[in-house]
């Protein structure tokens, strides 16, 4: 039996904590198409965040087999995901139906994560610039917090996914608002967890995604191939992100398997069941209009971290020139 | 020893990869080799806090939080320096607990 995955008009976060994939019999959709394993109907589409085109991206991606895709009705929404790359990372609808102009500093292409950026260049460095120059063009203390947790999210797929994964990021005037999404179609955090003894018998995804928010938690300590090796990983990726999250006011959502983490500023994270997604998908959104510097977040963080582990430790000896 | 760490104006470093490799291939080795160390970051913007703590952390836990006395931090912004100091903090709580 195939699956059918119905897009909604507003491809967006909502729609992610509620899409269903259901059997569906390829017959339907004629002669000759009998092999297709996957149909995504979204002629309904007539709005897109990235949010809801890197998940409907990477669960494209996490099916083997034929494919089919019926495209938006409505002409517009066709050429803006041309125009966004959608269609061409995953290799369908190749004609150039659309006219190219400037991004006027509203979105970044959707970009692939792949395995050619991952080894010691610094491509990872390069793409995330990019990113953050379009959405933040004139913003530099803005682009900072940008270029430091989208940073932390494509490392995070390239070094625990055991996949590949995108990028997508948009700038929205009228909230002042700019979402990040970063998907991929690997094994999830709970797998990753895993690769630690010290989490090898964890079993659901919402404690996987608790324990993956806290500081120093990591599934890389014993992987002689991860930049720690011999227990030395950080493992504070996903605690960084949060807690810039919690200190600007901004929005993260955290999708693993059937774990979802929800994050509004300053409150209490909630983690819910919610639909099945394979692989990783770390939405985050942050305001322009705030104004602190990352500089400033880091230093409360710092301090914080300090008193919640009770240690206070004598740094007058790092010397600096 | 100098280690420069980039040639591009402006850089914000976050391939961990980058860091590891620097800290495998020059910064571990001098350290051994009981060598002072000069990390100059003209040019750096900023980092992630995963690429300091893969540079600096892991190098501290590695060669023991003594060698700090041998690395000398050049050229550093106030993030850059935020972000180093916040990387030795977590190497020395590391090391306390290891103890």
């Amino acid at each position: 039996m195939a699956k059918k995955i119905n897009c909604p008009r507003n491809l967006n976060l909502s729609w992610l904590q509620y899409v269903s994939v259901v059997d569906f019999d390829a017959q339907e959709l004629g002669e000759g198409k009998e092999d297709i394993s996957l149909f995504v109907d979204m002629s309904k589409v007539t709005f897109c965040t990235p949010a809801g085109l890197c998940g409907l991206h990477e669960m494209i991606k996490s099916y083997q087999g034929a494919i089919m895709v019926r495209r938006p009705e409505k002409s517009e929404t066709y050429q803006y995901l041309q125009r966004i790359g959608f269609y061409d990372n995953l290799q369908i609808f190749k004609d150039k139906n659309f006219v190219s102009h400037s991004a006027s500093g509203r979105f970044k292409e959707m970009t692939l994560i792949a395995k050619d950026i991952q080894p010691r260049s610094s491509a990872v460095d390069n793409l995330c610039r990019e990113i953050a120059c379009v959405v933040a063009p004139d913003d530099r203390n803005f682009q900072d917090f940008l270029l430091f947790c989208i940073g932390e999210m494509i490392n995070n797929v390239t070094q625990h996914s055991h996949s590949t994964g995108i990028t997508y990021a948009q700038f929205y005037p009228k909230t002042n608002e700019v979402e990040v999404a970063v998907a991929d179609h690997g094994r999830g955090i709970k797998a990753g967890l895993k690769d630690n003894p010290q989490f090898y018998s964890l079993e659901s995804d919402l404690d996987a995604l608790e324990i993956a928010t806290r500081p120093d938690t990591s599934g890389t300590f014993d992987s002689a191939s991860e930049p720690y090796a011999n227990k030395l990983n950080s493992g504070n990726g996903l605690f960084y992100l949060k807690k810039i999250i919690e200190k600007s006011y901004g929005h993260l959502d955290i999708f693993s398997h059937s774990a979802h983490y929800y994050q509004n500023g300053n409150q209490q994270p909630i983690i819910k069941l919610g639909c099945l997604f394979t692989g990783t998908l770390v939405v985050f959104r942050l305001n322009r209009a705030y104004t602190s510097t990352l500089q400033e977040i880091l230093r409360e963080i710092q301090e914080e971290t300090s008193i919640a582990q009770q240690t206070t430790s004598d740094l007058s000896d790092i010397q600096f020139e | 020893m100098n280690i420069i760490l980039t040639e591009q104006p402006d850089s914000f470093l976050l391939g961990s990869e980058c860091a590891l490799d620097i800290r495998i291939n020059q910064l571990v080795p001098a350290l051994k080799k009981g060598e002072t160390v000069e990390i100059d970051f003209s040019n750096v913007r900023g980092t992630s806090q995963s690429w300091m703590n893969t540079f600096i952390m892991g190098t501290l836990l590695e060669c023991g939080v003594d060698s700090l006395k041998y690395l000398k931090f050049q050229h550093c912004n106030p993030l850059v320096k935020e972000l180093i100091t916040f990387s030795v903090q977590k190497a020395k709580q590391r090391a306390l607990q290891a103890a």
